[in-house]
């Protein structure tokens, strides 16, 4: 009966989320002007190449306009300008990575993707204190080792958040 | 498998019966009303019937009673389903010869329990 | 799980229902019909809530409903008179039980205090004891103590004569008894003498032995021949048992609300829909299948001589595509009546409040409109009732020292007009008081001076944002909002106010409401690289600009000449208040009403032309933009952004304001 189909439903999605165990994650690692950044491999839906959008009026510069995802309307956000990175123009080489979170959708502006990393959760470590203040700290919720490489994963809650609206 | 029939105007309810009804194996056809239940009682001969008590146009009591009149409704096991309590209505039940008094909610296994036990 | 969810949310929408016709029935009942019918109909209403409520496990909403049903069912016996001291409590009651439906639904606010003091008031009438819970328990028969485990329990089965008309059946009862535990079966009693004896009547007891048989099994088993047969010996329930199905809601406390599955907030909505519609969908998509087909065994041919066929068919399936838009839409336009028939209720709660004899008379309830436009269309009807109320409907000596009838009225309408629906709320007060109206505005600072101004701009002014304070209005029409919060409304929903007022006559208030929100009639506009979408219907026309009819003036507005007027044009660029210039060569403008600052040219590059959009939010992925009432996607696949003209003008407005303010400041 159907009552019993849900306990196996969510031990399934669990399963998927995290293959090997519960001490691993998974993430999504792109660069932006040269530096690896990532995001959780669950909040990722698609990824398609920069193409032209519509901008909105009165908007904050890193809110390139919106686009048309299969029928609904998605907000794309040039994650170089959030990450205190240059923003030339964007072309056909830039990426977008189509994330979702709390059932809000938004695409971030990449310069290109490059992996999914598989980690030990032991190995996600706190954003250390930027004494000169910035804004990529406010950005990151925490860092990664991946090898030798250090990666800040991206922090979808602030990037999402809209801003005040006027 | 049982044809069964199911009776409320309420269309959650009457969805919620004919369900459990149905994933218990049973051909079950609904009706709306008394009005309804009776045609439906001729129709298609029900093994079982299973009928709220309130309804529009014809009461679950009322149609009881005419069914009992018909050859057709005589020997068919006809419950009531219902969130009445009231002595008098359960008299009135038994004195139209309705079969059993059973309570909303309804448990499915017990709903399909009693169509095995009374068929 | 999924299934028992969906049946929640079909059964709150019948509640919608329910609650509706229940505010239907009582309203009548208070103009003096007090027909059999109606009071049945109330009552069942009431009733099927409470099924629906217990099905679920909405202890709260069931124990309301019950004692409300309670209630009900003393009217319907005539134990009770419907009469002025009732009607109130039930009145009431209604507004409670659609606060506990919805606190069921969403876990919206529920006042406890009120339910308490309703219930109580409930109870008064029927003189109930406050009894703690009304859930229905299940029926025990027999009074002997739970079985020690695994002791043999014997049962006595006495049929009552009515048993076999009862359509039981003796050995089909023992079958299934022998399937929960039966053990050993004696059976006692005489056969009548062959004349007494009746074939309906079944003369014996049974006498049944279970072994290691759960009791609540047998309490199952045999409660349903509780009707005509007497059964001693089935061990009761320990505790007052509830049926099973929610036993965890069950246990708890009978004031203790319940958020009805510990959902939460989201709700699906659902619609009930005339067949007809769906059927007629469900025959358009066939056709279009089949003309589908048809273009497609068109292409396969050899290409000589196709093209009239072909042309044929796109023709063909051009026109089912439309019809099919039509009818998807049909199947989202409800009656207005689901907002109308609240609105004789807020008229007899107000009239109370202000001292005021009113009725309302109702017209054009069956008037269809998109569901989405009837729920956002409440509050503002609401809101425009009282505003009549207090301002409009004298109190009754004045009416009377005004030669009128003691009692005011209010006209509501509902009628179509085209493509859209107009609602027309009319009263016979004492109208607006266009002196005080001004005296306000420039005491408020929103006008300059009242020259030139006339009865209609007057009028107009007490929809400007600021008019009404909450100092100023009663705390009815209050809680700090006016009609300019009505307007604003309205206009979010593509929609317009207008305003007519006779002094000492009365005041008509009309809102005119594009028939959906999903789909739009738009002007589709390029202005330079972006395409945009203006609703159609503040659109007047499109001008040529050329030197003849453009003034430029040395502040840098422009201005053009259009028979006689001169109107302002602004750029997009302006409106958006963005630095690079967005528009455009300057050629050509559109001329459009923003009916709260009169009409106003933009500068276009090109007309694309008039095009249905489907309208999408922007709110859903992103956030609200003000002056952007959604957007939209073109054949192209590109978003196009639909331009809320007067809201921009307003915001360009305010920005002035702003800066002059701050110029003022800085000098």
């Amino acid at each position: 009966m159907s009552s019993n189909a849900a306990p196996l439903e969510e031990a399934d999605t669990h399963h998927l989320t995290s293959p090997e165990g519960d001490d691993t994650c998974q993430f999504l690692s792109f660069v932006v002007d040269g530096r690896p950044y990532g995001v959780r491999i669950q909040d990722v839906r698609e990824i398609r190449q920069w193409m032209r959008t519509t901008s909105l009026p009165n908007q904050p510069p890193h809110n390139l306009g919106v686009l048309n995802l299969r029928g609904s309307i998605v907000s794309i956000q040039d994650l170089r300008i959030r990450l205190g990175a240059p923003a030339p123009a964007p072309d056909d080489t830039n990426v977008i990575v189509i994330v979702q979170t709390d059932g809000r959708r938004v695409g971030l502006l990449v310069d290109a993707v490059s992996d999914i990393l598989t980690l030990q959760r032991a190995d996600i470590q706190p954003v250390p204190p930027n004494r000169g203040g910035g804004d990529e700290r406010a950005m990151l919720t925490s860092i990664i080792m991946s090898g030798e490489v250090m990666v800040g994963i991206v922090d979808l809650d602030r990037v999402m958040d809209p801003g005040l609206s006027e | 498998m049982k044809r069964v029939l199911a009776v409320d105007d309420t269309r959650s309810m009457l969805g919620m019966l004919v369900e459990c009804l149905e994933d218990g194996g049973h051909t079950v056809f609904s009706a709306n009303d008394g009005v309804e239940a009776l045609s439906a009682l001729s129709e298609h001969r029900p093994e079982i019937v299973i009928t709220d008590l309130n309804m529009p146009n014809m009461t679950g009591l009322e149609f009881i009673e005419a069914a009992r009149q018909r050859p057709e409704g005589q020997l068919v096991p006809m419950l009531l389903l219902t969130t009445e309590t009231a002595q008098e209505l359960k008299d009135e039940a038994r004195r139209i010869h309705a079969t059993g008094w059973l309570c909303k909610p309804f448990d499915p296994d017990q709903i399909l329990g009693l169509v095995d036990q009374l068929t | 799980m999924d299934q028992d969810e969906d049946y929640k949310d079909l059964f709150f929408t019948e509640c919608d229902e329910l609650l509706a016709e229940l505010q239907d029935h009582l309203t009548l009942m208070s103009s003096g019909e007090h027909g059999r019918d109606i009071v049945d109909a109330t009552f069942r209403a009431v009733h099927s809530v409470k099924g629906g409520a217990a099905a679920f496990g909405l202890d709260a909403l069931t124990g309301f409903a019950h004692r409300f049903e309670a209630v009900m069912d003393a009217c319907r016996a005539g134990r009770l008179d419907v009469d002025d001291t009732t009607l109130p409590i039930l009145f009431r009651a209604s507004d409670m039980m659609q606060e506990l439906v919805e606190h069921s639904r969403s876990d919206a606010p529920l006042r406890d205090d009120v339910l308490q003091q309703i219930t109580r008031s409930l109870d008064g009438l029927v003189g109930m004891d406050p009894e703690p819970s009304a859930v229905v328990a299940a029926d025990t028969t027999g009074q002997t103590p739970p079985a020690a485990g695994g002791e043999p329990i014997v049962v006595t089965f006495r049929p009552e004569p009515n048993f076999l008309a009862s359509a039981h059946d003796p050995l089909r009862m023992l079958r299934g008894a022998s399937r929960i535990g039966l053990m050993e079966v004696r059976v006692t009693g005489d056969l009548p003498p062959l004349e007494d004896l009746d074939p309906m009547v079944c003369p014996w007891t049974w006498h049944l032995t279970f072994a290691l048989a759960e009791p609540s099994v047998l309490r199952d088993f045999f409660s349903i021949y509780d009707l005509s047969a007497r059964i001693d010996g089935v061990p009761t329930a320990d505790a007052p048992a509830t049926l099973p199905l929610r036993t965890s809601q069950a246990s708890e406390g009978p004031r203790v609300p319940t958020t009805g599955g510990g959902t939460g907030g989201g709700y699906v909505k659902s619609l009930r829909v005339p067949l007809d519609r769906i059927d007629r969908l469900v025959n358009l998509v066939g056709e279009i299948v089949i003309t589908q087909a048809a273009v497609a065994q068109v292409l396969s041919q050899p290409r000589h001589g196709v093209e009239d066929t072909l042309a044929h068919s796109i023709e063909a399936l051009s026109r089912q595509v439309r019809e099919m838009q039509d009818s998807v839409m049909a199947i989202r336009a409800q009656p207005i009546k689901s907002a109308f028939s609240r609105m004789p209720r807020i008229v007899r709660d107000l009239s109370a409040t202000l001292k005021r004899e009113v009725r309302i008379e109702v017209s054009g309830e069956e008037t269809e409109v998109d569901t989405s436009v009837i729920e956002e269309l409440i509050e503002p009807l609401t809101h425009m009732i009282r505003n009549a109320m207090d301002h409009g409907i004298e109190p009754p000596d004045e009416r009377l020292a005004a030669g009128k009838a003691r009692d005011g009225l209010l006209r509501l309408t509902a009628q179509h007009r085209g493509e859209r629906v107009l609602i027309t709320l009319e009263d016979d007060g004492r109208g607006l008081n266009r002196d005080k109206i001004v005296d306000v505005a420039l005491q408020r600072g929103l006008i300059p001076s009242a020259d030139g101004l006339t009865a209609e701009d007057i009028d107009n002014l007490i929809f400007l944002p600021g008019f009404s304070t909450a100092s100023e209005v009663s705390n009815v029409s209050g809680r700090g909002v006016g009609m300019d919060v009505v307007r604003r409304k309205i206009q979010a929903l593509g929609g317009r106010c207008l305003i007519h007022s006779t002094p000492g006559q009365g005041t008509r208030f009309q809102v005119a409401l594009p028939l959906t929100l999903a789909v739009l009639e738009g002007m589709i506009v390029e202005v330079g690289q972006e395409r945009y979408v203006v609703p159609l219907s503040t659109v007047i026309e499109a001008v040529q600009l050329r030197d003849g009819n453009v003034e430029r003036l040395h502040n840098g507005q422009i201005l053009v000449a259009r028979r006689g007027e001169y109107l302002p044009v602004y750029s997009l660029a302006d409106l958006f208040g963005s630095r690079e210039q967005t528009s455009a060569r300057g050629e050509m403008a559109i001329v459009v009403d923003t009916e709260t600052d009169g009409q106003i040219a933009l500068f276009v590059d090109a007309l694309i032309g008039q095009r249905q959009v489907v309208l999408k939010g922007l709110e859903e992925n992103y956030r609200a933009i003000a002056g952007v009432s959604g957007a939209t996607i073109l054949g192209d696949g590109r978003v196009a952004l639909i331009l809320d003209i007067p809201s921009l003008i307003e915001r360009r407005k305010l920005m002035f304001k702003h800066q002059s303010k701050h110029r003022q400041e800085t000098a």
